[in-house]
């Protein structure tokens, strides 16, 4: 079931009267079964894999939590690991190594016959997969309880706001929850319609107008001018972030009107000043999980500088794996890498550099000078993160600066426009109502603008008032309404 | 709880009327009738209907089913040059059905052709001269698709949208939506608005053209959009030096299944505007249609073989005047009459259906360039 769907405005309402009508030793599994049919709208078969992993991890959580024997401990802990990350790697990545390993024996002239599976991938299974592996990784490590009762055990990981495509939720966080009985609160309630309709600004009006637009010059790249692949490319940066923040901001909004607090996912990452930065606001809940549970197990930055670049390389190639299984994201996490193993190499000389006398005098648009930075360095990752193959990545990449140059040089010439929107395949005054959208979204998640919108209850009601109704119009007329599922989805 | 859901419903009362205006636009025009029920409306004795949906999209039945269901002794076969062709041209007691619209390339031909049952006593064929370009594929467009199609949300969204973009750009006003006519009932807001329409036997009513043939809005007001099309070499007026090998094959299973079947076949290659014929055989074009100037000598023995009539009015001769062409290249009623007219002097079969003393009388007594008969 997707959020923007008629299916889920009838759906939500029902869930939400219910569960707060039902008295609250129902609530627990009248939320499950909500769940199950939230993730049975997809492929309904496909919950029996979750109700495998979840009676597998609620069982080895209770025994290694009962057991005193490290040993033993470790079995159970590893039994869970298996299981998760086998079903993981059989949905999603083993045609990947299989196909590589046979081209390896193609070379070598090996014997090697395994055939392709035909396995549809089910959906959110690299969310849960990790949701789950965190639940059993903190009770192994005894920073978490194990959960008692299965029902709620079952809700964490089924919980339908976030069973698709996160926030990666801790245990500490969900569970104490699932445990607490939650009164209806107006207040609050608002507070995650705001989020809910901020969530679908960000999806139906600018990522899902993008996407087309990205899918037709990413579609065929070499038959479009290198302008085309500049613009679509940086609207690709703010399509996957509207579209995964969106989906991030309808989820906490739902949950938020059910009396849950999920994890803030998104901090306005593009105002990032380096990739450093960047990486502490862009998925907040998966950067989190890969710190905490292989980065810093590998050793993180505490044992030189060699061992840090490799931590460093490793973390993030597995990241850009556990995005797609294809070398394209496994390039886009190695990409990532060696910017922050430059930046961490280079980090003292450049803080010098900017105290040199030329520097200083320009002090005041570092910062932005940064975030330009910033943001030029991950759009080309996203390049990579986009493109159908590695090859078509580095035919787009080489592009860039003549795109850069033609725009630069003949931006206020009619015919550069009119083959630029021709390429695009988008009306001029389609992609200016975009930008504008797209400058409304800066302006509103600026840091800025945070402070006073924090305030924004005590604004007077025909203010607030008006600004929804307008954005629900600006999403009504300026949105698209054909099926674009979330992008994120495929992970 | 109670408060806060009376606030939320008087929030969305105001964005519920935004919905119900283009919703009793649309349920007022008729555009949200589905096809079953418009049958039964064309079905009724006496009700004459003109069906002109601009949102909402008809169910996807075929028109190989409503012929099918239909039967007609004559049938029309074609793409939209040949929706001119009405029931009134023909014999009182001869039952016709216009399925213009449906042959998109000569593959279409022979799988409409295969899907009936039945076997038709004449079938007209309009050749639209691009389908024997080189470019034109073999492959078939035609479905047997009888399933009402469900109108999903999003697309209702996007037509409530389109629905009120069209209004402020002032395209129709309520009171046009409000405006009835004796003449017909009007399905759907081009029918209603624009008077444009399918009538009850397949034919088309270019309404908003014939009430004022010189509107300037039009999208092919003194040929403009056919002229682009032949400058740019597109959209059907693409260059092209010779006929297609396989375009020709393909005909010719047609007109061998037809033999077999004992259907009479009248043909024609449908005429384009004095203007437009001019301009394409103007000297800086002079090399880029000869495969239309090929096609008749090449095609002629294919149905002369076979006692059937092909006649070539690409060539406008026989109506000099651009008035009397409702676009570049669809003449009008009075220009489909006069071809008629024509093949029926070379075809006897094809005489014995077609009223041709009454029809000829029409065209002789009409004073419009584009209409023989009201309505």
């Amino acid at each position: 079931m997707l959020f923007n769907s008629l299916h889920f405005f009838l759906f939500f309402p029902i869930v939400f009267f219910s569960y707060f009508f039902l008295a609250p030793r129902h609530r627990t599994v009248f939320l499950l079964l909500a769940s199950c049919y939230f993730y049975m709208a997809f492929i309904p078969k496909y919950i029996l894999i979750l109700f495998l992993l979840i009676g597998i991890d609620y069982v080895m959580g209770l025994k290694i939590e009962q057991e005193t024997s490290l040993s033993q401990k470790k079995k159970y802990f590893f039994i869970s690991i298996f299981f998760n990350i086998g079903i993981l790697f059989l949905f999603k990545y083993f045609n990947f190594f299989n196909q590589n390993i046979s081209e390896i024996a193609q070379f070598f002239h090996w014997n090697y016959g395994l055939p392709a599976l035909s396995l549809i991938l089910p959906i959110g299974l690299s969310f849960h997969t990790f949701q789950s592996l965190s639940y059993i990784i903190e009770v192994y490590r005894g920073k978490q309880k194990a959960e008692k009762n299965i029902w709620v055990y079952a809700l964490y990981v089924l919980f339908f706001p976030q069973l698709v495509a996160g926030p990666i939720e801790r245990p500490q966080n969900i569970l104490p929850q699932l445990h607490e009985t939650k009164f209806f609160d107006a207040t609050r309630a608002v507070s995650g319609l705001r989020l809910m309709l901020w969530g679908f600004f960000k999806k139906i009006v600018i990522a899902d107008n993008i996407a087309l637009l990205v899918s037709t010059v990413y579609g065929t790249p070499t038959s479009k001018e290198s302008a085309a692949l500049v613009v679509a490319t940086i609207l690709f940066a703010f399509q996957i972030y509207c579209d995964f923040s969106g989906y991030s901001d309808i989820a906490r909004g739902t949950a938020r009107i059910l009396g849950y607090r999920l994890m803030k996912n998104f901090d306005s990452p593009y105002f990032s000043c380096t990739i450093s930065e960047f990486w502490k606001r862009w998925h907040i809940s998966l950067s989190s999980w890969f710190r905490d549970y292989v980065y810093i197990p590998l050793g993180g930055n505490r044992q030189g500088t060699a061992k840090t670049v490799r931590n460093l390389a490793l973390t993030f190639c597995i990241s850009g794996l556990w995005h797609g299984a294809n070398w394209t994201f496994i390039a886009w996490g190695a990409l990532h890498a060696f910017y922050l193993g430059v930046s961490f190499l280079t980090k003292k000389i450049r803080e010098q550099l900017w105290q040199t006398w030329v520097l200083r005098r320009v002090h005041f648009v570092k910062k932005y000078f940064q975030i330009l930075c910033t943001f030029v360095l991950v759009d080309i990752g996203w390049i990579f993160f986009r493109a159908d193959s590695f090859g078509e990545a580095l035919y787009i990449f080489k592009k860039i600066p003549a795109g850069i140059q033609s725009i630069v040089f003949h931006f206020f010439e009619k015919s550069f426009l009119q083959k630029l929107f021709a390429d695009l395949s988008i009306q001029p005054m389609t992609f200016i109502l975009l930008l504008i959208s797209i400058g409304v979204l800066l302006l509103v998640e600026s840091r800025f603008s945070q402070k006073w919108l924090t305030n924004w209850s005590h604004f007077p009601r025909i203010v607030r008032y008006g600004v929804y109704y307008a954005v629900i119009l600006w999403i009504f007329f300026i949105g698209y309404f054909g099926e674009v599922p979330f992008i994120y989805f495929q992970f | 709880m109670k408060q806060f859901v009376i606030k939320i419903l008087f929030f969305l009362i105001p964005l519920v009327l935004l919905f119900l205006f283009p919703v009793w636009i649309l349920f007022e025009s008729g555009e949200f009738l589905s096809q079953s029920q418009i049958e039964s409306l064309q079905n009724k004795p006496g009700t004459k209907v003109l069906l002109g949906k601009a949102y909402v999209p008809s169910d996807a039945v075929s028109l190989v089913k409503i012929v099918q269901d239909k039967k007609p002794e004559v049938l029309v076969l074609g793409n939209s040059r040949v929706l001119q062709i009405r029931q009134e041209f023909f014999q009182g007691g001869v039952s016709f059905y216009n399925a213009g619209g449906s042959i998109l390339t000569l593959a279409d031909l022979n799988a409409f052709l295969a899907q009936l049952s039945y076997s038709p006593r004449v079938i007209i064929v309009g050749l639209e001269q691009s389908y024997f370009h080189t470019m034109w594929t073999k492959q078939t467009m035609t479905s047997t698709v009888t399933e009402p199609s469900s109108l999903t949300t999003e697309a209702l969204l996007g037509i409530i949208k389109k629905v009120y973009l069209d209004f402020w750009a002032h395209k129709f006003s309520i009171a046009d939506v409000l405006q009835k006519t004796n003449d017909y009932r009007a399905i759907g807001l081009n029918a209603v608005v624009h008077h444009n329409g399918l009538r009850n036997d397949g034919s088309y009513y270019y309404g908003k053209i014939l009430q004022n043939p010189n509107d300037a809005s039009l999208e092919d007001y003194h040929f403009q959009d056919t002229l682009q099309r032949i400058a740019k070499g597109e959209r059907r007026f693409e260059h092209g030096q010779t006929v297609s090998p396989d375009a020709v094959e393909e005909l010719k299973k047609f007109l061998k299944t037809c033999q077999e079947r004992n259907i009479h076949v009248v043909a024609f290659l449908p005429p384009y505007a004095p203007t437009i014929w001019k301009t394409m055989h103007a000297s800086e074009q002079q090399q880029n249609y000869q495969y239309i100037d090929a096609l008749e000598p090449t095609l002629k023995q294919s149905f002369s073989e076979r006692g059937f009539a092909l006649s070539d009015f690409s060539n406008p001769t026989l109506f000099p005047r651009d008035s009397e062409f409702i676009d570049g290249f669809h003449g009008g009623e009075k220009v489909y009459a006069t071809m008629l007219l024509s093949m029926a002097s070379s075809s006897p079969i094809f005489g014995q259906v077609l009223s041709v003393s009454e029809l000829q009388h029409k065209v002789e007594k009409t004073s419009q360039d584009l209409a023989v008969f009201p309505n």
